[in-house]
């Protein structure tokens, strides 16, 4: 996408406009959603988000809690949500539906309100204006979300004093896990992040990996519907990162998660779909493949000068041919520059353009260095905050 | 689960960390050897006093001890001769709890909830306890801490004290387990302040500084209270309670009951609600 086009997403992304689906089906334009049907969580089924919440589900029946899985379609909503501290305006205005079930990723540079937003889900900040809603409830009603929600807080340092198996055995305590259950409960999620041994450690001796990985434990703890991470590999040398990224990937489809991060390839990998936040509001949203075009356009990065458009341009589907020798930030693109090819996803798809336009271009002994679908998270990120 | 359930947990942990660390384990030695030392110089003098004045008899030194524990506590007759009875060593093993209570509960409840705010460890908990549950388990936790090092120190003084002949077991014992119980409405005032002082910060310096500030204060409202001899401004300092709690009459003791509970429903209360609605 060309810049100035990167600019007029921008300017759509008002603050008021409620935004998107988290399937990739759907349409990231703002004007979908207000033709979207009323919440499937009427008061009748759950305690509405601005009441405490009282104990309805505490003393739920596992029958009724399956009841109420099934009856929300999202786990998360937040609505026209503004947070201030002071003068200051952290968050201005986001509006987000998640859907149940997906993985979620919050994106933005520092200070676009990322773990502002996710405090607030969290039940940790009030939020100044608007309202959200963590499967039909505030979040913090806690007794209604107790077990229901597992929360990785960013830089929450563990209780130093405390051993690990203490520690996750209390919280799962809280979380109304029976005594006799709580320690398996607390073995099995310290042996899916690869701490099995670290029972007896006191949570001050743990390195910055095995904190992480502990914190993220006790997110997990009891098999919750919805998981807040936020940066979950933060700091943290590739090689545990990567490990980090596995035990959440693992995750996927036991429950909704959301994942905010500044590390976009990690996010692009794991999520579904994403807000791509900057100065406290949601400049674009949507599923991963829409917000980077994935199942529109192909790049291709040339070594080599470009020969043969003509031929690319006459490829089924392909609408716009285009050769770019500065990214959008305005930085020269290495090599010969890269071409971007634009094709109809209703005609054809990523793979045959792929196909089509290199045997074209290999043809016409053109040297590719590489070749991708869309323009990458981190590009869509750069286009479109500041 | 109940908030009931939730401040059990909370109290359960919060008694296990300050048992457990260094803060909570030196205060307890310091609270044993001072008041073992203290009990072991008493039973000596105790019996250097029975060997050098044995022949005075008993009851005068009870007559001394009740006029200078009337004078003590403001010309309550009714005080002095009450209190007479009990051996001197616990009377004043009591005294001196009373006065270091407000010093353990600083030391031990200035962290509670400040340390957690401040490097964010409480949110682990919030998403898991009700934030009213976690603010009363950390109140209660505390009370109970501070209750429990002078219980260990009494005891001490109690065993020592027995051994050493100042009196029969029962005696003691008897005597011991009131004073000790009078400590604890005290302890509870204490801790209610503390912890609704404590929890507005997220600085645990400036919540052990804060403390130390509105203690003195209410120590100089109580001087205050002394000088103009206003009783209720003299209540403002939970320390003073004891005039209350120790008197022999029915009213007297209900009402330090009652002014003890008063502290203790305004700081928790006070204290939990403004927790609910703070950001973590």
């Amino acid at each position: 996408m060309e810049p100035q086009e990167s600019k007029d997403v921008k300017s759509e992304a008002k603050p008021e406009a409620s935004l998107e689906e988290t399937k990739p089906e759907t349409k990231v334009a703002k004007t979908e959603a207000k033709s979207e049907p009323p919440p499937p969580s009427s008061k009748s089924d759950d305690e509405p988000a601005s009441s405490n919440g009282s104990a309805t589900l505490a003393a739920a029946s596992p029958r009724d809690d399956v009841k109420k899985k099934k009856g929300v379609e999202y786990a998360i909503r937040a609505t026209k949500v503004v947070k201030r501290f002071g003068p200051k305006t952290a968050v201005d205005g986001v509006t987000l539906k998640i859907k149940a079930g997906s993985v979620y990723g919050l994106i933005g540079p520092n200070g676009a309100g990322k773990t502002t937003t996710f405090s607030m889900l969290a039940g940790f900040l009030e939020p100044t204006e608007g309202s959200l809603e963590v499967l039909g409830f505030a979040p913090t009603a806690v007794d209604s979300l107790r077990a229901r929600i597992g929360v990785l807080p960013q830089d929450a340092l563990l209780p130093a004093s405390d051993k690990v198996g203490e520690f996750l055995t209390h919280m799962a305590r809280l979380q109304n896990i029976p005594a006799d259950k709580a320690e398996a409960a607390v073995r099995t999620v310290l042996e899916e992040v690869d701490g099995k041994d670290w029972w007896n450690l006191r949570c001050g001796a743990l390195s910055h990996g095995m904190a992480k990985r502990v914190a993220i434990a006790q997110a997990f703890l009891g098999e919750p519907e919805v998981v807040l991470l936020d940066e979950p590999t933060a700091g943290l040398d590739p090689r545990v990162a990567w490990e980090i990224r596995q035990v959440i990937r693992a995750r996927k489809g036991r429950c909704t998660l959301v994942v905010s991060s500044h590390n976009l390839q990690e996010l692009e990998e794991i999520c579904d779909a994403a807000a791509i936040l900057d100065r406290g509001r949601v400049v674009a949203s949507g599923s991963i493949n829409e917000l980077t075009a994935s199942s529109e356009e192909v790049h291709v990065e040339l070594a080599s000068a470009p020969v043969g458009l003509d031929a690319l341009r006459q490829v089924p589907g392909v609408t716009r041919v285009e050769h770019q020798e500065m990214d959008a930030m305005g930085y020269r693109v290495q090599g010969d520059g890269e071409l971007v090819i634009h094709f109809d996803k209703k005609l054809t798809n990523a793979e045959s353009v792929i196909g089509q336009c290199l045997w074209i271009l290999l043809q016409n002994q053109v040297r590719i260095s590489g070749v991708s679908k869309g323009r990458g998270l981190e590009r869509r990120v750069m286009e479109l905050t500041d | 689960m109940n908030p009931i359930q939730e401040v059990i947990l909370i109290v359960q942990r919060e008694l296990r960390k300050n048992f457990r660390s260094v803060k909570g384990i030196v205060l307890l030695i310091l609270s044993l050897l001072g008041g073992g030392a203290f009990a072991v110089i008493n039973a000596i003098l105790t019996r250097l006093k029975t060997r050098e004045m044995g022949d005075v008899p008993e009851e005068q030194f009870r007559m001394i001890r009740e006029q200078g524990l009337t004078k003590f506590y403001d010309g309550d007759a009714d005080m002095g001769k009450f209190l007479s009875d009990s051996p001197d060593i616990l009377w004043t093993v009591s005294l001196i709890t009373i006065w270091l209570t407000p010093l353990l509960v600083a030391v031990l409840g200035y962290d509670g909830v400040s340390g957690e705010v401040q490097h964010r460890t409480v949110r682990f908990w919030t998403v898991r306890s009700r934030r009213t549950s976690y603010f009363m388990g950390k109140f209660f936790g505390l009370w109970l801490t501070v209750s429990g090092v002078t219980l260990v120190m009494h005891l001490l003084v109690w065993v020592i004290s027995t051994f050493g002949g100042v009196a029969s077991a029962g005696t003691v014992f008897g005597w011991g387990l009131r004073y000790w119980m009078v400590s604890i409405p005290i302890a509870g005032a204490w801790s209610a302040i503390a912890v609704l002082i404590a929890s507005q910060f997220r600085t645990p310096m400036v919540s052990l500084l804060s403390i130390c500030i509105v203690f003195f204060v209410l120590f100089c409202l109580k001087l205050t209270g002394v000088w103009f001899e206003s009783v209720p401004l003299t209540c403002v300092y939970p320390g003073t309670l004891d005039n209350f709690l120790l008197n022999p009459q029915m009213k007297r003791f209900a009402i330090g009951l009652a002014i003890a509970a008063g502290f203790i429903v305004t700081g928790a209360g006070a204290g939990s609600a403004i927790f609910a609605k703070r950001d973590v």
